[in-house]
């Protein structure tokens, strides 16, 4: 169920922010209404009993108990809606049509402040507008919480800092900017610098806290939300990658947000070419490949111009050695900033599921990219192995003696990073006391190895 | 439909049993990967997917004309059509052959008439069955209940590997339901993947189809990564703002004028990043971006955005002459004619200080304009701005350089030449010239139009010295108007006798008639209109005439 209801949540998401940009009948929030409409008719014809309560709790959704990690980063407009709404959660009943999610798109973007006189007053206006499929619940914690049958779980693994409130906010800070510059893009503005630069800033400081587990983090909360991870995760990367090199905060902070950025022309390729879930034609790939030149025009467009941003936007589909596009002329080299995002963000796609693709492993991905001579900076390449080794911090590990460890850091070779080992061999969580961290490079664990990760 | 495939070629022997050594091409192959994308985006009875399916029956013409199509799957990328061979090399590159060697399909026949929509069916089926079987390592049986009846398959026998026939090659315990998943994943996902660009599969041009990934970490892996890490590092700084490349967007926006970006805003920012000094690799790319234009654009682009790029350079003047030299210096004879009327331009508007920087660093030389190039150049350099105004700096003509000539041979023949004639005039007095055109010119007094070709030729003779005759001839022409319409008071004047001699090369009737009016002319009847020295000269030159002579002998 939860990527189904990932699913829910992505499309109530871009409605409520394509509802921000266009009128109500435009046809991108009416395709978000009646896609929404029909995938929560499913869930009803597969389980007519169900309970489809999406709920939030500090700033968390939740579902059937669960907490939805990645998809509260996406989730913010849900749960700063609800805020506003003074609810702890929405209820969808059987027959919810389009019309009335669209007119919940509408009162999300009407009511920026929250609501006088809290839920009775949200649930009034609601029925005013014909909403009677839709309920809201009372906050969490309050008499009559929907959710009070199924509470919330922490996440399975106990994994640092994943899952703090804080390390959430900052990651759906990252995805309501690109988010929110896509959905601009999409209407013809440029994106908002200084929201993706501040973004960019406040994982920064959540990085040097020591918080390794943000990549892991972020994903994908359905196919059709992807466009939007892989810019946050590309950012995400290109800026740990920064760290490692030790290059300047301001520097590092430019990076991210060219990161978070650098896909912004995809905003203007049609959703069947960009969702399709096979390779493209030669047509389409055409039209694919204008992404990265209209990006960077929709940047230029603004009225600051960042030039790594611009650049990153523009050439991150170029090749160290000038191949790729799009086409430039003989005399344009890459910079080494677009380099470094341009070497993340084949990465990032390489190991990321897409509606065309699986995920490869990261070992993959690497020997890919160093057998493709000339595609990447070796400097940049070299820094990305540096930084993520063979198992990337904030993942999770299957050592050879059967216990859990959560990866750390990098360590003094690729394939033996620093872990902080959590769990015994069936999986439980070690007392607080036993847990340790773990060097794999020293000797003193030379017995020990990783068999593989684990997925969280 | 046997087992063994008679259509593949022997490996060892690159020959197959029925002896065609020759695969056929990629039409066909092509043909059903671009049905198998068709068929994912569109229903069968979509225009798109029925001319896709017109195009595989083309391609399936071309290479058999019986009734039944006849598929042979084999391991390590084999294919055949009716009984004919692909290459490996194509094969490992489709989308379709991992499909069917996924699914297990060993043979597969239909008819050559198939209606599209059972081809849809069959494709749909096994795209899913494809997909599934990928994701549990390539070796589970497929669920092929819904196969239309027009299509009979033969799929391998999971007991044994595939294709043991042909390469007995690959192991034995591939048994799906004892092999561990991943480890043929990692075998399948590396053939699939090896041949493929980073960049092509990070993108979705290529399509890698439901592999589960599953990490490997294997001491080869972590070697193999070690090595490429200890590797010698190529410089590799993001500390650096991208200057370079943000100059050459910037410029590859510019030069191809596209209009989805507000020209203000790229002169703006262009401006902006040329400000200050400009280093030697903003030079690099300025002039690469320049050279290349001027030599790959038509006149009318060059005319339209050359003049406002370097005049994005104002802000230093010295690297605009340094650029500007290195252009004039780079350019062919046709990005010559394409670049000289803007960078003439240029240097009017420069003065003289640009001008001497220019020619320092462009060896004196740099303005040169071949003449045969002039009448084309013409209408362009009068529309240049410097020419339109009108009015030029003097010292830039004062000390008249060498470097200068074409320009200012250009001017003369312009609109504004008796703007530029007048102060060519002075600049060839201090020049100074060689007599007798110094007292021409003194006499003259300043320019005429009808000195042109005798200035053009005073600035042409210093770097033409065959071209004295013509000068002699027109300096003759212009010393016998000059001393024609010489007031009575001037004829003392130091310059006549000079200009006198001068009349020696004229042709012969109305230089004569002068010299005999300077030698004979009476004023009031009694004295000499002309002074003595005067008559004296005149009279020498007119006995060295030729017809004079010629007359005097004859006498």
């Amino acid at each position: 169920m939860n990527s189904r209801i990932d699913g829910i949540i992505a499309l109530l998401g871009q409605g409520i922010t394509h509802r921000g940009v266009y009128y109500e009948e435009h046809a991108k929030v009416r395709d978000c209404a009646v896609k929404l409409e029909q995938r929560v008719a499913r869930e009803f014809e597969v389980a007519p009993e169900l309970d489809l309560f999406l709920g939030a709790v500090e700033g968390r959704l939740i579902h059937e108990g669960q907490i939805l990690l990645g998809a509260s980063i996406a989730g913010l407009k849900i749960t700063s809606l609800l805020e506003r709404l003074g609810s702890g959660g929405f209820r969808f009943l059987k027959g919810v049509s389009a019309e009335q999610i669209a007119a919940l798109f509408g009162i999300a973007v009407e009511f920026d402040e929250p609501i006088e006189g809290g839920l009775a007053v949200s649930r009034k206006l609601l029925r005013e507008r014909g909403i009677d499929r839709i309920e809201l619940s009372p906050r969490h914690m309050e008499d009559g919480w929907f959710g009070e049958s199924r509470k919330p779980a922490e996440p399975k693994v106990v994994p640092g800092e994943l899952g703090s409130k804080a390390l959430v906010g900052v990651y759906q800070a990252l995805f309501s900017v690109v988010e929110e510059a896509h959905a601009r893009a999409h209407g013809g503005s440029p994106p908002n610098l200084d929201g993706a630069r501040e973004a960019s800033d406040r994982f920064l400081a959540a990085a040097e806290r020591g918080a390794t587990d943000l990549l892991q983090l972020v994903r994908y909360t359905s196919p059709d939300s992807y466009l939007i991870g892989h810019s946050v995760r590309v950012g995400v990367l290109s800026m740990l990658l920064g760290r490692h090199l030790g290059l300047p905060r301001q520097r590092i902070v430019q990076i991210g947000a060219a990161g978070l950025l650098h896909d912004i022309g995809k905003s203007q390729v049609p959703d069947e070419i960009l969702f399709k879930p096979g390779c493209l034609d030669p047509e389409e790939t055409r039209a694919m490949r204008v992404h990265s030149e209209v990006g960077a025009k929709i940047l230029m467009s603004g009225e600051e111009r960042d030039p790594l941003v611009v650049c990153a936007a523009w050439g991150h589909h170029l090749r160290h050695d000038l191949n790729g596009y799009p086409k430039v002329s003989g005399w344009v080299s890459q910079g080494d900033g677009t380099a470094l995002i341009q070497t993340c963000d084949a990465f990032e796609a390489l190991t990321a599921v897409r509606p065309y693709k699986p995920a490869l492993p990261v070992s993959r991905a690497y020997k890919i990219m160093i057998a493709d001579v000339g595609a990447f900076h070796p400097g940049a390449l070299r820094g990305l192995i540096r930084t993520l080794g063979l198992f990337p911090p904030g993942g999770h590990v299957l050592l050879s003696d059967g216990t859990r460890a959560e990866v750390l850091g990098t360590g003094m070779r690729v394939d033996r990073p620093l872990l902080r080992r959590w769990g015994d061999a069936d999986g439980r969580s070690l007392p607080p006391a036993d847990v340790r961290k773990i060097d794999l490079a020293s000797e003193r664990y030379d017995d020990l190895s990783i068999v593989g990760p684990l997925s969280v | 439909m046997s087992y063994h495939r008679d259509g593949f070629t022997d490996q060892t022997t690159g020959s197959n049993p029925v002896g065609s050594v020759d695969f056929i091409d990629d039409a066909l192959l092509n043909a059903w990967d671009q049905l198998l994308t068709v068929a994912t985006l569109y229903d069968a009875d979509n225009m798109r997917f029925q001319g896709t399916v017109s195009d595989w029956r083309r391609a399936l013409a071309s290479i058999h004309a019986g009734e039944t199509v006849e598929i042979e799957v084999g391991g390590g990328d084999r294919l055949c059509h009716c009984g004919r061979e692909h290459s490996p090399r194509s094969v490992s590159r489709s989308r379709f052959y991992p499909l069917l060697f996924a699914v297990g399909i060993e043979t597969l026949r239909m008819p050559r008439d198939i209606d599209a929509e059972t081809l849809h069916r069959f494709l749909t089926l096994l795209r899913e069955n494809g997909k599934q079987a990928m994701g549990l390592g390539g070796l589970r049986r497929a669920d092929l209940s819904d196969l239309p009846a027009e299509i009979d398959l033969r799929l391998r026998d999971f007991s044994r590997a595939p294709d043991m026939h042909e390469s007995g090659e690959v192991a034995t315990d591939l048994d799906p339901t004892s092999a561990p998943p991943t480890r043929m994943t990692d075998e399948d996902l590396e053939r699939s993947t090896c041949r493929l660009s980073a960049i092509e599969l990070s993108d979705s041009f290529v399509e890698v189809d439901g592999w589960q990934a599953q990490e490997p970490s294997s001491g080869d892996d972590a070697a193999q990564l070690q090595s490429f890490l200890d590797g010698a590092d190529a410089p590799f700084d993001p500390r650096d703002p991208d200057h370079g490349m943000w100059l050459g967007f910037l410029l590859q926006c510019f030069l191809v004028e596209d209009d989805r970006t507000d020209p203000e805003v790229l002169d703006r920012e262009i401006a902006r990043l040329l400000d200050g000094k400009i280093d030697l690799r903003k030079s690099q790319i300025l002039l690469s971006a320049l050279e290349g234009f001027i030599v790959n654009s038509e006149i009318e682009a060059v005319d339209r955005l050359l003049p406002r790029l370097l005049g994005l350079l104002r802000q230093d003047p010295r690297a605009q002459m340094r650029v500007l030299a290195e252009l004039l210096a780079g350019v062919d004879s046709s990005g010559l004619e394409k670049l000289w009327p803007h960078a003439a331009d240029l240097v009017l508007r420069g003065g003289p200080e640009l001008l001497d920087e220019l020619f320092r660093v462009g060896r004196g030389v740099c303005l040169d304009l071949p003449s045969e190039l002039g009448e084309r150049v013409l209408p362009r350099f009068e529309s240049c701005p410097s020419l339109i105004e009108g009015w030029f700096e003097p010292d830039l003509f004062r000390p008249l350089r060498r470097g200068m000539t074409s320009i200012c041979l250009m001017l003369l023949r312009s609109v504004r030449a008796e703007a530029v004639g007048n102060l060519l005039h002075r600049a060839l007095l201090d020049r100074p010239v060689a007599e007798p055109h110094a007292s021409i010119l003194k006499l003259q007094g300043g320019f005429r139009q009808s000195c042109r070709d005798y200035y053009r030729l005073l600035l042409e003779i210093e770097g033409t010295p065959q071209l004295a005759p013509l000068l002699a001839v027109e300096a003759a022409e212009q010393a016998r108007r000059e001393l024609g319409r010489l007031p009575r008071n001037e004829r003392g004047r130091s310059e006549v006798t000079q200009a006198i001699a001068a009349l020696a090369p004229a042709s012969e009737g109305p230089a004569d008639e002068l010299l005999d009016t300077i030698q004979h002319e009476r004023r009031k009847g009694l004295l000499p209109g002309w002074p003595a020295e005067a008559r004296r000269e005149a009279a020498r030159v007119a006995a060295d005439r030729p017809w004079t002579m010629r007359e005097g002998g004859e006498s």
